[in-house]
This record gives C-alpha cells, sequence and structure tokens, in this order.
C-alpha cells in the first residue's frame, strides 16, 4: 500500500514536471531517442506578422501540432552525429553556426536517420516532404507561433526592457554566442527563439507572400533564391529582434556565403 | 551577351585597364607558343573525367573515362610526369572521395589514400599533402569538412600526419615554391570563421596571410599569390613571409572581375609566370563535384590582361592545372 501511494505520488509529480498550461494552451516536454529535448506544440491560430515591410498583411494563421526542439540545435548535437562542425565559435553546449540551408537539412535527415525515422529532404531537389515523421525545419509559421508562445505583442516577454533577460544579442554578448539556454525561455519553453543565432526556416523567401499564403500550415512560396531566417542573432540589434521580423539568407550550400550569426532547430510531425 | 569585365594590373606597374568580354583582339593562335599543357575536370554522360589540353586548343585528349566514378581535381607533379587527383564514387551519403595517383598520360592508376582530397605537391615531387574527409558517418561534399593535414612520401608510399594533429576544416592545399608552408583556406577550424593561412611545411605553427576571400595559389616563383576574393573576382598581391602577415594590403589588385551571374574560380599560374588559366561561367557550384553547367577554362596573359576561353562546351569545365 505504501509503495503503491509512492508510485502514485511519482507519476503525478512526473506529469506536472512534464506539462504545463501556458497561455491557454498545454504544452508537453518530451525527450527523443537521441535524448534531445523537444516541445510538444499543440495546434492553434495566432495572427503572423508586424507592421514593418515585408511583415504585411498581419493575418490569421492556423497550424497543426508539432514538436520543437526546445533549444537551439548544439555542436554536442552535431557530434553525436558524427557531421562536420563549421561552427566558428566552439563549444559543445553552444549552437552550430556557419551552417548553409543544404547542410541543415542534411542534419535533420541524419537525425531521422538516427531515430528510425523517415527523412523529410530529398537530397537531390532538396523538397520537404511535410507528411514524413522525421525532422525538419520549421515553417516560418511554425516558427513565429512557437515565438510567441501565446503572445500577441511585439515580444514574447511584453516590454522591450525585458530584452536582456531573454535574448543573447548585441547589446548583451562580447562578440559571439553563448551555451544554448542561457536565458529564460518563452512561455512554451523554448530558449534562445530571440536572439543567439538566427535560425533557419524551410520556407523560401518573398516579401509578398503574406497577402497570398494559404491560411492554415503556409509552407511558403514554391521558389525563391533565398530562405527565411527568423529570430535574430548575438549580433544584431534589438530593432530586428521580435516575433514577427523576417531575414533571410542566400547562403543555400555556398562556402564562401555563410554567417556565424546563423544556426537553426528541428521540429517534427506531431499527430495530437 | 556575357559580360565580363576584367581589369588588369601591369604588375610592378600599377596600371589598370577594362576589357569586356569578346571585344579582345586574342586568338587562339596566340596561345601557339606556349609550350605547357592543362589537365582539367569535365562532366559528360553522366560523371566527371580528366581531359588533357594544349593551350591553344588545336589538341585534347580524354585520361579518364569511367561512368561509375567521378576523376576530378587534377594535380599535376612538378615534373609534368604525373597526376594525383581525387576519384568519388558511390552516391548520395554513401559517397566516397579517395586520392589516386596515374601516370599524365591516363595510364597506371592507383589508389594513394582513402577518404581524401585537396591534395598539392611539394615543389620537388617528393610529396604529396592532402586532408581527409572529417566524417565517417557519411560523406560531405563541402570543401572545408576535412580533418588533419597528411602528407604522402611517393618513394616509400608511406603517410604520416603533419606535426600539428589540431588542424581541421582546411582545403586548397598550396605548397610554396621553396617548400617552407603549405597555404590553405580554412572555414570553423581553430578559432578562424573563414580565412586563408600558411602552416609551416615542417612545424607547428600557423598564420594568416593577411588576405580576404579563397584558394590562393602561389606563382611559381612564389614571389606572388593569387586568389579569389569573392564568386566573382581575382586578386593578386606580393608575398613575403618575412613579414606577419605576409600580404600587405596596399599590394592587392584585382586582376579579373565578372559581373553578377558569372563566376571565376581556380586560378592557376602557368610554369612560367606569365598566364593564369581558370574556370569562368555562370553562377554554379565550384566545389569539387559540385555541378557547374556553362563553365569553361580559361587562360589569361598577365602581361596585356588579354583572356579567351579554350573550351566552349560549357560542360562543367573546372580545376583547371597546368603541365610544367
Amino acid at each position: 500500500m505504501f509503495n503503491k501511494h509512492i508510485a502514485l505520488t511519482a507519476a503525478v509529480l512526473l506529469v506536472f514536471t512534464m506539462c504545463g498550461k501556458e497561455n491557454g494552451k498545454t504544452v508537453r516536454e518530451i525527450k527523443t531517442k537521441s535524448g534531445i529535448e523537444m516541445v510538444f506544440i499543440p495546434g492553434g491560430e495566432f495572427m503572423m506578422g508586424g507592421d514593418r515591410a515585408g511583415e504585411t498583411p498581419v493575418h490569421r494563421v492556423g497550424v497543426g501540432p508539432f514538436y520543437i526542439d526546445k533549444y537551439e540545435v548544439t555542436q554536442e548535437m552535431y557530434r553525436m552525429l558524427d557531421l562536420s562542425n563549421p561552427s566558428h565559435f566552439k563549444g559543445e553546449k553552444k549552437p552550430v553556426e556557419q551552417v548553409a540551408w543544404m547542410n541543415a537539412a542534411i542534419y535533420c535527415n541524419e537525425r531521422s536517420i538516427e531515430e528510425g525515422l523517415d527523412p523529410c529532404y530529398d537530397e537531390n531537389t532538396w523538397e520537404c516532404n511535410y507528411s514524413a515523421n522525421g525532422y525538419r525545419l520549421p515553417s516560418e509559421a511554425e516558427w513565429e507561433y512557437a515565438a510567441r508562445a501565446g503572445s500577441q505583442g511585439k515580444y514574447f516577454f511584453g516590454d522591450l526592457k525585458n530584452m536582456k533577460n531573454y535574448a543573447v544579442y548585441s547589446q548583451n554578448t562580447p562578440g559571439g554566442t553563448e551555451n544554448a539556454g542561457s536565458k529564460k525561455p518563452n512561455a512554451w519553453g523554448l530558449y534562445d527563439m530571440y536572439g543567439n543565432v538566427a535560425e533557419w526556416c524551410n520556407d523560401f523567401y518573398s516579401t509578398v507572400y503574406y497577402s497570398r499564403s494559404s491560411e492554415f500550415n503556409p509552407k511558403g512560396p514554391g521558389e525563391g533564391t533565398a530562405r527565411v531566417i527568423r529570430g535574430g542573432s548575438w549580433n544584431d540589434p534589438e530593432t530586428v529582434i521580435y516575433s514577427g521580423y523576417r531575414g533571410f539568407d542566400e547562403s543555400f550550400n555556398d562556402t564562401c556565403l555563410l554567417r556565424d550569426t546563423i544556426g537553426f532547430r528541428c521540429v517534427r510531425r506531431a499527430d495530437k | 551577351m556575357k559580360k565580363i569585365l576584367i581589369l588588369l594590373l601591369m604588375l610592378p606597374v600599377f596600371s589598370a585597364i577594362q576589357l569586356p568580354a569578346g571585344e579582345n583582339s586574342l586568338k587562339l593562335s596566340d596561345f601557339s607558343s606556349i609550350s605547357y599543357k592543362i589537365v582539367y575536370e569535365s562532366y559528360r554522360n553522366g560523371s566527371y573525367d580528366l581531359h588533357i589540353t594544349s593551350a591553344d586548343a588545336s589538341w585534347r585528349r580524354q585520361l579518364t573515362d569511367t561512368k561509375d566514378r567521378h576523376e576530378m581535381y587534377p594535380k599535376v607533379s612538378p615534373d609534368g610526369k604525373l597526376i594525383a587527383f581525387t576519384v568519388d564514387s558511390g552516391e548520395g551519403r554513401e559517397r566516397k572521395r579517395d586520392l589516386y595517383l596515374m601516370n599524365i598520360d591516363g595510364s597506371g592508376q592507383r589508389l594513394l589514400s582513402k577518404n581524401s582530397r585537396e591534395h598539392c605537391w611539394s615543389p620537388d615531387g617528393r610529396y604529396i599533402a592532402f586532408v581527409k574527409s572529417e566524417s565517417a558517418r557519411r560523406f560531405s561534399g563541402e570543401s572545408w569538412a576535412t580533418k588533419g593535414l597528411f602528407i604522402y612520401e611517393m618513394q616509400t608510399g608511406n603517410v604520416r600526419e603533419h606535426a600539428n594533429n589540431k588542424l581541421e576544416h582546411l582545403y586548397n592545399l598550396c605548397w610554396s615554391p621553396d617548400g617552407k608552408y603549405i597555404t590553405a583556406t580554412v572555414l570553423g577550424g581553430m578559432g578562424f570563421r573563414h580565412t586563408d593561412i600558411a602552416i609551416e611545411a615542417y612545424g607547428t605553427k600557423y598564420f594568416q596571410l593577411g588576405i580576404v576571400g579563397c584558394r590562393p595559389e602561389f606563382s611559381p616563383d612564389g614571389k606572388k599569390i593569387g586568389w579569389g576574393q569573392t564568386d566573382r573576382d581575382f586578386r593578386i598581391a606580393k608575398i613575403d613571409f618575412a613579414n606577419r602577415p605576409p600580404v600587405k594590403q596596399k599590394d592587392i589588385v584585382t586582376i579579373i572581375q565578372v559581373t553578377k551571374g558569372y563566376e571565376v574560380y581556380h586560378l592557376d599560374w602557368s610554369p612560367d609566370g606569365k598566364y593564369i588559366t581558370f574556370a569562368f561561367g555562370p553562377d554554379g557550384e565550384q566545389a569539387v563535384g559540385g555541378m557547374a553547367q556553362g563553365w569553361n577554362i580559361c587562360i589569361l596573359e598577365l602581361s596585356t590582361g588579354r583572356w579567351l576561353n579554350i573550351t566552349w562546351d560549357g560542360n562543367h569545365n573546372k580545376e583547371p592545372d597546368w603541365v610544367p
């Protein structure tokens, strides 16, 4: 009876440890087969965009449920898969950077293979199979939905004066990345959604896409020359670090264009 | 019409001229006095193979002809008798890149080192420096995805690692004509973001060259160095290893600049130092094994700035290397 009571208590604690209702949504942390922490993001709707050129019109978007990495992909995570680490600022706990979009997609595929999942990317065409159960880069809509974490303002933390507590950016770093998770997370437990490294999204970049994007799970234009980056980096000023800011970069696979300000995190399909 | 703008510096006069593509008076016959041939890679019928041509394009021969593997990145020995090159086999993540050697006529192919690439010859021809692929898990075609620096000794066939075993992410090795240094581009290694370094061939130290860009190549007398600052230009400068950095900013000049949409890569000095050969074409993938439709091999006469392409088929022609 005593043991049964302890077991019941432990089970309840486990549930409370792993689940939390934040901003009206029940998020849940998991560990993947590789031991990587992800957060289950329930589907929902939000107002996407902002008031700057390229961010308009602000429009209602729905996204389905998905898992997203709790932290930006670190150099330790690269080493676990025996992949070449191109980072300028070396450190096991630091985010990987100088990653071309194509190599971020390759990481996603390798992580999928490692965990017995179906890779999302066709390595000949680099098209993403969203129905595969493996890892991929987030769509721009998924990224912004996760970054906002239910918030509706410019910043997920409210007032701008709190920026230093939530983001590694040009005003609080001596010049370079810091360990993933060194600042406070957003309401859904995601770290470094602002700053540290800007994060690749799967979408091609287009300034006019918001005016014609689909209302549910938009996946970006069918073609383009640059891919979307989100969240800003250690080298960016506060003016480009907010939930709706859209960046882009053309370093799809060109070594000469790699930047030590760009990294990524992965997402995975969730069916419930 | 293709637009190529050439800014020529007539060293050491430091004057420059501009020439639009196709409007210079150079003819292939003007290259007939050049006694050196050029080896290069070309993609046809589904695979890369190596070819050799005279400078005036009047004579050409295919050196390798394999359907199931790619022969690339030819580097001719200082005596002109041998070619070290890479062979890619397999596809996708199962691809492998190995270092091979063959005679200048394409005969006698033999494996030197598995999972090896980005090689160069020592000036006396006794050694070949190379790097190894970094990941044992899967192939990466990224030039920088390498680990270590290794030396193959021609006489014994032995391979030894360079005295500095912390070197990583090196590519485009080039041995200085005096034999003392090996230059390379490095990305995300040894604390560097992306730069060009000289490594002591027989020591452990390395230092930055003082240039921005990639793929430095020595002139045959070792007094100048050429490289690409971007996808679209070549630069040349005096280099003096008595100085740190050995290249001074005031000595850097642009010798070729092409308009957006086109690229120049893979500069190589002729053995007499009078010409450079290079690959030129529309935006493409310059890395070994990358596809570069429309690229051709060109020769630039350094004293006049006149240039001409010596291939025309655009079959991903890259990595030209002069035969001494």
